[in-house]
């Protein structure tokens, strides 16, 4: 395990996934967690179809920030958008700080879909986003499927060929002890 | 006058003869001389038959027309070689043309001309089928002319007996008794009409196929060929990407990207990983069986060992050496031996036929057990004519292909050149079988090279050479075929040429197939008393092949040749569908990665950058450094934030705010604050920070957030008035609250005299200690206001103001001037308050309206204008010695103390009515100074 350096600005990735036999490429937007960049990070929701939110359960502080960060992407994403709260370093029960049932709590007060990560969450290299990636994109998917999610309106964020659904995502983990799997 | 033109004179306009020749048409056996030419218009082809009156032509006169052929997807034009070829050099061949109502046989000349004018037929029908696919259908409407001549010129009798002309082609019941240069048979119309309603033709002259109905027709199986209903993701993924379980893609797939085709490449690549080897039992058997009919038991021949084989590869040579075979090639003869060889196949298990192509009396066909037969895919077909004039079916090769599980195989039946000596023929005929077979239905077309396995059969004609035939007899007595092989033409060039290169062959255990007695074991008796052969050979190209039997079968005896067996086992890829989807998936991941890796990829030396102590009209400049660490150009560029004007704020500038860096090279970024009149007084004022985040955007990838930081030390320029007569001391010993304190408009109103002192300044003390240095050092210097003051002394002069040291102003008059003028531009609050600045405007024509304004604006900002007017008319007592006049300084000081509001100066653009306004107001500021330079301020 290395110090990974934390996120100043945003980083971009593409994956390509499949869903239902679909290839879906999803451009992954992993900004800045730091308060101090948090009116910079906000032009980056316009035109998301999803956003993950991550906290890490072991630091409570990086809990307490998510109803700022629902707040915005809220506020500056279409109503469809793919939400989802993402508890990170679920292997570390030892030191958690933040319940599952809070957690699971205020994701359903807010209407959004909680998962669990274990192991570790670094930008957009770890090996263990895989899931909230693909759980993120079913959802975009089916949004599609049952018809709320419009492809032809703006800033639906997902285009039908060549297909590139955005996914920000708020890394809320200020820098000082983050460490990586990568 | 030549030929040509002569059929050109008797067209339309519009009409345009492309080739013509001179030829003679066969009927009954006998010559008849015609011209055949060929006629273009607007794309449509047509061929014309003419009848000459006298040779040579003339003029046109001469020409009569006599048929009309339209080149379209029903004429079929064919060649045959001319029955007598005892002279040995053919100097003509004849051309069978057909449409559906009319059928001739012409004797071409063999020269160059021939050979385009059947290149233009050619080139003219794929034209014909290639509009057809685009949907324009020709008309041939131009013919209809010649048509009508035709035929009232044309007596019926003297024209071949046609029967087509009274054919009923609509109904399929009709059947017509087809008489061909005199022999009628009923027996041989049946093709014909079958030919039609199938549409499938097998064209042995290197046409162009007609219909593209020719692949996956009657033959192929063709339930394997349907689309599969793909419910596994990978499977439909593989679909898209048009990914077979082997790694060919047939037409008609998606175009594949770049990402896809390497994909593809990888798992070629990679193949082994997750294919297991299994093994198939293939039959290849070959036989000339000289225009024979099957009468004798196959089975001896096909049949060789209790296990039944898994593929049958059968060829065939001169299966049919009839006219009809060669000219139209059609045969009955295939049906016959097809039938037969269902009939024998290893009775111990079932057979489906993949695939049967033929070429005149060339007939491959290929059956596989019905058990394995879904793992087929992606059959093909070809054939390549090398017989006279290379383009002549009696000769050739014709060639099957399909994937079996993932291996992808090709077979290859081939009828090479006859006779002793002509080994060379023989081999050229190879490289041309090999060269030209291409599987159309693949893009690009795929060649033999491109097979895993290739299996090659056939008369391939090689001779034994150089030995006198009483000892090749002897040898074969006493079973010495080493010593036979030595002479055999082929033996000796394997592996030593590119002949056959990479083929191998196993050991020849039996006597050699050519020439029997037919009926017989005896070798030819006959005048000729050819050499014994082994013609009838069996070869195979690949890994994975282990021939497990290689026999001749002389209990055949009906052909003059014994027919040839092998049995091999074969090693087939299979894919194991858990390890291909692992492989699969670890290739995806593999490309995203080489994707991102071909993100621009920057390092920057820093993110943060730090302005200490930043100075007004004084830059400060920071680098950072863009190092392109990717694999590609970089195009960087800073981008504004949601909802900002610029991509900064307007005290920070990026030099270039926006480069292309290659890889290895870096670009310096020059940042640079300049705090000037524009930003001064928020910065001053506490409104603004030195602060930003600059985000530095690479184009098609990520964005880094750079963080400006900064302290600007206040200064007396761009404070407020009302803030500066509060001020004791210089403005850098006051403490930064209570300087944003006092700053706050309207501050003064709640500043409690008692404590603050007692005092309040009357006007700015900077304003009196600019304004007093002028007044004492420097009225008389000769352009006053008119010089600009050094950088230099600018800043020296703020320090000097800002920290009250030294005590006397430094720098020239002239710098003291511009500061001065520096000073009242940068006031927060202009001397005349902006709410006031309309106001004055409407006044300016007017003394008296002037002084109400005036008094009525805040008793500080009064107190200043008044202060600076006494000013500027004691300098312009000294007019004569520092050349300024009331109407500058008018200008000069209308422009600094009487500024317009932010909201209307920025309303902007250059039209011309907006210049003009601006200058009106310029002239109104002007003339409301004059008011007050020229009139006692007080009265």
């Amino acid at each position: 395990m290395a110090d990974c350096p934390h996120t100043i600005g945003v980083e971009f990735g593409t994956r390509i996934i499949e869903v239902a036999g679909q290839k879906i490429k999803l451009q992954i937007w992993d900004t800045a967690g730091q308060e101090r960049f948090r009116a910079v990070t906000r032009s980056y929701y316009r035109g998301a179809a999803g956003a993950l939110m991550v906290y890490d359960i072991t630091r409570r502080s990086t809990y307490n920030h998510l109803s700022s960060w629902l707040t915005d992407a809220r506020n500056l994403t279409n109503p469809n958008t793919v939400i989802f709260l993402i508890g990170n370093k679920c292997d570390l029960e030892a030191q958690r700080d933040v319940t599952y049932e809070e957690a699971k709590q205020f994701a359903e007060e807010n209407d959004v879909t909680c998962l669990y990560l274990h192991f570790f969450f670094c930008q957009c290299r770890g090996e263990n986003v895989e899931d909230a990636f693909l759980d993120t994109a079913k959802k975009i998917y089916q949004n599609i499927q049952d018809g709320s999610l419009d492809l032809n309106a703006a800033e639906s964020g997902v285009q039908h060929k060549p297909a590139t659904p955005r996914s920000p995502i708020s890394n809320d983990q200020p820098p000082s002890k983050e460490s990586c799997a990568c | 006058m030549d030929l040509r033109q002569l059929v050109q004179r008797k067209l339309a306009s519009g009409e345009r003869c492309t080739h013509s020749i001179e030829t003679a048409k066969i009927i009954d056996d006998k010559r008849h001389l015609r011209i055949v030419a060929i006629i273009e218009k607007n794309d449509e082809h047509a061929i014309l038959v003419y009848t000459a009156s006298r040779i040579p032509c003339l003029n046109s006169e001469d020409l009569k027309l006599e048929t009309v052929l339209s080149v379209d997807a029903t004429l079929r034009c064919h060649a045959e070689a001319p029955r007598s070829d005892q002279s040995g050099i053919a100097t003509s061949f004849l051309l069978g043309l057909k449409s559906p109502e009319i059928h001739i046989l012409l004797e071409m000349p063999q020269q160059k001309s021939t050979q385009n004018f059947l290149a233009e037929i050619k080139r003219a029908q794929d034209l014909h089928t290639q509009n057809a696919a685009f949907g324009t259908t020709p008309s041939f409407d131009w013919l209809t002319k010649y048509r009508n001549k035709a035929g009232s010129s044309n007596p019926f009798a003297e024209d071949v007996f046609d029967p087509m002309k009274y054919m009923n082609l609509e109904g399929p019941n009709n059947h017509v008794t087809l008489t061909e240069e005199g022999q009628s048979s009923r027996s041989q119309s049946t093709w014909f009409a079958s030919e039609f309603d199938n549409k499938l033709l097998l064209n042995g002259q290197g046409v162009a196929p007609y219909t593209n109905s020719y692949f996956g027709s009657r033959d192929s199986l063709d339930a394997m060929n349907k689309e599969f209903d793909f419910t596994d993701s990978l499977d439909s993924l593989q679909k898209q990407l048009g990914l077979g379980p082997g790694v060919e893609l047939p037409i008609g797939a998606k175009p594949i990207t770049s990402r896809e085709a390497f994909a593809r490449k990888i798992l070629a690549e990679r193949e082994n990983e997750f294919t297991n080897v299994q093994t198939v039992r293939v039959f290849c058997g070959t036989w000339n069986v000289n225009g024979q009919s099957p009468s004798e038991a196959l089975d001896r021949w096909l049949v060789v060992d209790e296990e039944p084989p898994d593929l049958y590869v059968i060829g065939f040579q001169e299966l049919d050496l009839s006219r009809e075979a060669f000219i139209f090639n059609d045969s009955i003869k295939e049906a016959e031996w097809q039938k037969s060889v269902k009939e024998y196949l290893h009775p111990k298990a079932k057979y489906k036929k993949v695939k049967s192509v033929r070429l005149v009396g060339i007939l491959l066909m290929v059956y596989i057990q019905e058990k394995l037969s879904k793992y087929v895919n992606f059959i093909d077909a070809d054939t390549v004519a090398t017989g006279i004039m290379g383009i002549m079916g009696n000769k050739g090769g014709v060639s099957v292909r399909f994937t079996l599980h993932s291996t992808s195989m090709c077979f290859i039946n081939s009828h090479l050149a006859a006779h002793q000596d002509e080994f060379e023929r023989r081999n050229q005929d190879y490289r041309d079988i090999s060269s030209k077979i291409k599987f159309k239905e693949f893009s690009p077309p795929l060649t033999m090279v491109d097979h895993d396995l290739v299996f090659w059969i056939g008369d391939l004609n090689y001779r034994i050479a150089g030995m006198p035939l009483d000892d090749v007899k002897m040898y074969i007595q006493k079973q010495m075929y080493k010593k036979l092989l030595l002479g055999d033409q082929l033996h000796g060039q394997l592996g030593q040429s590119d002949i056959f290169k990479d083929f191998k062959e196993g050991t020849i255990g039996f006597d050699p197939t050519y020439k029997f007695d037919t009926g017989t074991d005896v070798y030819d008796t006959s005048e000729k008393s050819r050499i014994p052969a082994w013609c009838d050979r069996i070869l195979w190209r690949g890994d994975e092949i282990q021939q497990l039997r290689y026999d001749s079968h002389p209990q055949l005896r009906i052909s003059d040749h014994k027919p040839v067996s092998s049995l091999f086992c074969v090693g087939i890829k299979v894919i194991d569908q858990k390890r291909y989807k692992k492989v699969y998936e670890d290739i995806m991941k593999q490309l995203d990665r080489i994707e991102n890796d071909y993100l621009p990829q920057i390092k920057l030396d820093k993110t943060e950058c730090l302005f200490k102590d930043v100075k007004f009209i004084e830059p400060q400049t920071e680098i950072i450094t863009v190092a392109n660490v990717g694999q590609a150009h970089v195009e960087f560029e800073f981008i504004k934030k949601l909802d900002d004007v610029g991509y900064c704020k307007p005290w920070l500038s990026a030099k270039p705010y926006k480069s292309v860096v290659e890889p290895g090279l870096s670009c310096d970024i020059h940042l640079e604050v300049y705090v000037d009149k524009a930003t001064v007084s928020s910065l001053n004022s506490g409104q603004d920070k030195l602060e930003d985040i600059l985000v530095l955007h690479l184009h098609g990838g990520k964005d880094f957030f750079i963080t400006i930081n900064g302290n600007f030390l206040p200064s007396c320029f761009g404070s407020s008035i009302e803030a500066l007569i509060q001020m004791h001391h210089p403005i850098r010993e006051v403490p930064e609250a209570q300087l944003v304190e006092i700053e706050q408009p309207g501050s003064l109103s709640q500043v409690d005299l008692s404590k603050s002192g007692g005092r309040l300044y009357m006007i700015p003390k900077e304003l009196w200690r600019l304004v007093e240095h002028i007044n004492v050092h420097g009225k008389a210097v000769e352009n006053l206001f008119q010089i600009p003051g050094l950088q230099t002394e600018l800043q020296q002069i703020r320090d000097c103001l800002d920290t009250g040291v030294p005590d006397v102003l430094p720098g020239s008059v002239h710098s003291i001037a511009e500061s001065l003028l520096l000073f009242l531009e940068c006031l927060a609050e202009p001397v005349i308050p902006f709410s006031y600045y309309s106001q004055c405007l409407a006044a300016s024509n007017n003394l008296l309206l002037s002084k109400q304004v005036l008094s009525i604006i805040p008793e500080f900002h009064k107190n200043t204008f008044q202060y600076i007017c006494e000013f500027l008319k004691e300098v312009l007592k000294y007019s004569d010695k520092n050349g300024l006049d009331f109407k500058f300084i008018s200008a000069v000081f209308g422009a600094v103390l009487l500024r317009p509001p932010q909201s209307a100066s920025c309303g902007g653009g250059t039209s011309k009515s907006n210049r003009h306004r601006l200058q009106e107001e310029e002239a109104k500021r002007a003339a409301f100074i004059y008011h007050f330079l020229t009139n006692d301020v007080l009265a």
